[in-house]
């Protein structure tokens, strides 16, 4: 899977889960916080798109990701292993 | 042979802070706050109480003296302890007037601690060795010192007390069915007496690997488990209850149940009804697992005794444990005989300015060697709810060594 699919999964997830993101342009160097996003919303974006990407990763290795970059390579390297 | 809980009760504390309110007073929605966290009102600790107590106003809601004499274990649970050497179980057995021959401990694991003493005082009795004799469990906790940005909108604290024994008319458990996880990680922790750290984000991932782990361990010890069907009713940790949702729907991910619609139809149906009561005290800690567990009990619809429930219990640091347990034959009737809606009803409320207050007497006054409470911290609070209740309240410290006296 492109690294760009993964980003469009993460970002459907924030605009399901988090309000004001209808029409809004989604930084991804920004972390999710910056959108508004609290503790209980980011976890929920990252087990949604866990679920839909098939990632299983330990989540613990997910905490502390500067930003939603981040969280992409981080899916990107567990959909890759090896790479 | 059968174990479990044959008695269980609450103390929430006698005096409650409007948790919308201390949202909006740290700048943050409190509709959303509402929504998401799910926590309504949230109990207000004053100076005058501590784990010894909320443990100890806990036990005496269901102990009595026939109860007392039978008991041969005090288990404490705690990770607020007024003492890192002297046990809170040895207050609790002064206080509840437990007989000499008896031996007792304290648990510290962080919010697993609760079920790890409920586990450890089954198992004793399951041993057999001294049929008939009883244990007593206590879980007491509260927020610990309030940041510079004053208290917490999601905080709390409130002990529960329960009897195990081999009658277990509220909670049989299934010893044999469970799983655990252990892995450590430092998402929420206590180095100091009066420092709380917590990585919320990181400690909400370690409480869904726990929760992954811990199930899949269960389903090597039971076999395959039909997640919709096999219980009644689920009981998971709730630092806040809003987290709740978010292990439920993990969990029917799991089952293949991704509509959000269905999801939140059994959330609805199997979960929320255990939250009535931890929506208006917030956080349990090791608490957690049997607050909601008396909400599901005195709610509108309670469960059927023998049905099935499934329970996480976490613990940062950390702990998960996935069990299950059957609805005992008595436990509606004594859930609801406990008064526990009146009870919350009758506390008096505390703004948040007094709190704020109350909170930086408490900080100002403990860990040093001589203090003596002073019941004007919360205005009007101690006349009102505490005068001549009968409740067990600390007076002061005198060199180092705590006073407590009935209210």
């Amino acid at each position: 899977m492109e690294r760009d699919q993964i980003l469009q999964v993460v970002l459907k997830h924030m605009r399901r889960n988090l309000q004001d993101l209808e029409g809004r342009e989604v930084d991804p160097s920004q972390p999710m916080s910056h959108y508004g996003a609290s503790s209980l919303d980011i976890v929920e974006v990252v087990n949604a798109s866990m679920r839909e990407l098939k990632v299983r990763v330990p989540r613990t290795q997910l905490a502390g990701l500067k930003n939603i970059d981040g969280l992409v390579d981080a899916f990107l390297r567990a959909r890759t292993p090896g790479a | 042979m059968k174990v479990g809980i044959e008695k269980l009760g609450l103390y929430a504390g006698r005096l409650v802070a409007d948790a919308r309110a201390i949202a909006s007073a740290r700048g943050a929605d409190p509709e959303q706050f509402r929504r998401q966290v799910m926590v309504e009102t949230r109990a207000v600790v004053p100076p005058w109480e501590d784990a010894v107590t909320l443990a100890v106003n806990a036990a005496r809601t269901v102990l009595t003296p026939e109860d007392a004499r039978d008991v041969e274990l005090v288990i404490a649970a705690t990770e607020s302890a007024p003492d890192l050497g002297k046990p809170l179980s040895s207050w609790v057995h002064r206080y509840c007037e437990l007989p000499a021959e008896c031996f007792g401990f304290e648990v510290k694991s962080a919010c697993y601690a609760g079920v790890a003493a409920m586990k450890a005082a089954a198992l004793w009795v399951r041993s057999g060795l001294r049929p008939g004799k009883k244990a007593l469990v206590v879980s007491a906790d509260y927020t610990w010192r309030s940041d510079e940005g004053g208290v917490h909108a999601g905080g709390g604290g409130c002990g529960v007390a329960m009897l195990v024994s081999a009658d277990p008319r509220v909670l049989e458990l299934e010893l044999d069915r469970t799983g655990y996880w252990a892995s450590e990680v430092a998402d929420v922790f206590r180095p100091t007496t009066r420092d709380e750290v917590t990585d919320a984000e990181l400690s909400l991932y370690a409480y869904l690997d726990a929760l992954d782990g811990a199930f899949d361990a269960f389903e090597r010890a039971t076999g395959e488990v039909d997640y919709l069907a096999d219980f009644a009713r689920h009981v998971y940790h709730a630092p806040v209850p809003g987290m709740t949702l978010l292990a439920h729907r993990a969990m029917l991910a799991r089952a293949g149940v991704t509509d959000e619609d269905r999801v939140r139809e059994h959330f609805e149906a199997s979960v929320r009804p255990g939250l009535r009561l931890g929506g208006r005290l917030g956080t349990a800690y090791g608490a957690s697992n049997f607050v909601s567990l008396l909400g599901h009990l005195t709610g509108a619809r309670g469960p059927a005794a023998g049905d099935r429930l499934s329970f996480f219990a976490y613990g940062s640091g950390s702990q998960g444990e996935f069990y299950s347990a059957r609805v005992g034959p008595e436990a509606v009737e004594r859930a609801r005989s406990l008064g526990l809606d009146e009870a919350l009803a009758s506390r008096r409320p505390v703004t948040v300015d007094d709190f704020d207050r109350a909170e930086r007497a408490r900080d100002a006054s403990d860990g040093r060697p001589d203090y003596t409470v002073d019941r004007a911290a919360v205005p009007g609070a101690y006349e009102d709810q505490y005068e001549g209740q009968g409740l067990l309240v600390l007076e002061g410290v005198r060199q180092f060594r705590r006073r407590y006296a009935w209210s």
